[in-house]
């Protein structure tokens, strides 16, 4: 046995010999904090917790005033956000009262967890609004290709009549007609669905707003493929004489 | 030819003196005249002012009812014949041909239009959205 070997195994042999101190002193770490450090902590998360809730009550009122503002949003969707959001507001000052009441660290703990949790403001209720009015957005805008649809018929069967060649302009009315059909079918109920997403739906699947986003972006993307029909079709009837 | 003294002298009696104690002869009494308003024209002399007023105001209104019934009968013409005349003067729709319809796309723009503020207005919706779902107000908790 080499003088290396030797060496090397003495080193192993004390890194072993010292693994039951390192165990011992991170147990000991772990062991219950003195009851002074048990208030500290208390005092903290209530402080936390209570400028947490702040924050997102004045997010919320912030949102509510928005909506009162708005003339964007149906009746029925400005009735329901508008609700919704004062729940929110309402859970989250008796979460609040509770909280500045707590005196077991546990019992803080909870109360800390659920203001995310329960209310989800800035991952669900707020990204929320926004979806449900932009989704009204969208859905006036396909009432009003729908009353571009009716006149671009209107016209294209005067020309016809007036016996001109419209068989260019009517596949592109076909491709209009198909886009403006397939974004309002993507929407269709969306509003409802999204009106309906509570905080313990975001807990389950962290993606449901993006999914839902995206479904918005796909009908957007078919009003403008049918704009560009549209504009085809008006070219060229202004340039049948 | 008997001739008829028109005055009849005053009475004498037989001394020839004049006898005063007869009553002397007065003049018949002549009725004013009637208070009734007797037309201009049947008398010399200016009217009466009551008479002057009521003419102005007869000739007031004939004055004005002379345009009024102008004008309505100008309307009846043009009423009825109003397309005759002007399609030999050459301005009626039937003396000149009907133009062709050669815009076929009348209103079209304006739809379109309508359409592209909507869709526009749900674009910039729809960033925020994004936007809004990125940005949880920095708390990385949620």
């Amino acid at each position: 046995m080499t003088y290396r070997a030797i060496t090397r195994r003495l080193l192993v042999a004390a890194l072993l010999s010292a693994m039951p101190y390192a165990t011992v002193n991170g147990v000991a770490s772990a062991t219950p904090a003195a009851p002074a450090d048990n208030a500290q902590r208390l005092t903290n998360l209530k402080v936390k917790g209570d400028a947490e809730i702040t924050r997102r009550i004045a997010s919320l009122t912030a949102a509510s005033e928005k909506l009162r503002a708005s003339n964007k949003l149906t009746p029925a969707d400005l009735a329901g956000l508008t609700a919704q959001i004062n729940a929110e507001l309402t859970g989250l000052a008796n979460l609040q009262t509770k909280l500045r009441a707590d005196t077991v660290l546990a019992a803080a703990r909870t109360d800390a967890a659920s203001i995310v949790s329960d209310y989800r403001v800035y991952a669900l209720v707020l990204p929320k609004t926004r979806l449900v009015a932009t989704y009204d957005r969208i859905t006036a805008a396909q009432a009003k290709f729908t009353q571009l649809q009716a006149q671009l018929q209107i016209r294209l069967e005067a020309a016809k009549t007036a016996g001109k060649d419209t068989a260019p302009l009517v596949a592109a009315k076909k491709a209009f007609d198909a886009k403006l059909a397939a974004s309002q079918s993507r929407t269709s109920g969306l509003g409802v669905k999204l009106l309906a997403l509570q905080p313990s739906d975001y807990n389950a699947d962290r993606g449901i707003l993006e999914a839902n986003r995206l479904v918005l972006v796909t009908a957007r993307d078919d009003l403008t493929a049918a704009r560009a029909a549209a504009k085809t079709i008006a070219d060229g009837l202004k340039a049948l004489k | 030819m008997t001739d008829t003294p028109t005055d009849t002298p005053p009475e004498t009696n037989t001394s020839g003196a004049v006898d005063t104690t007869a009553p002397p002869e007065t003049a018949p009494v002549v009725p004013p005249p009637s208070p009734t308003v007797q037309p201009f024209e049947s008398g010399g002399g200016p009217p009466p002012p009551e008479q002057i007023k009521r003419k102005r105001s007869f000739g007031g209104i004939i004055a004005l009812l002379i345009p009024v019934v102008l004008v309505a009968l100008l309307a009846a013409v043009y009423l009825l014949y109003g397309d005759q005349i002007k399609s030999k003067v050459g301005l009626g729709p039937s003396s000149a041909p009907k133009a062709p319809i050669t815009n076929y796309a009348a209103g079209v723009d304006a739809s379109l239009q309508a359409a592209d503020a909507s869709l526009g207005d749900a674009n910039t919706s729809l960033d925020n959205t994004s936007s809004a779902l990125n940005d949880k107000a920095g708390d990385l908790t949620e």
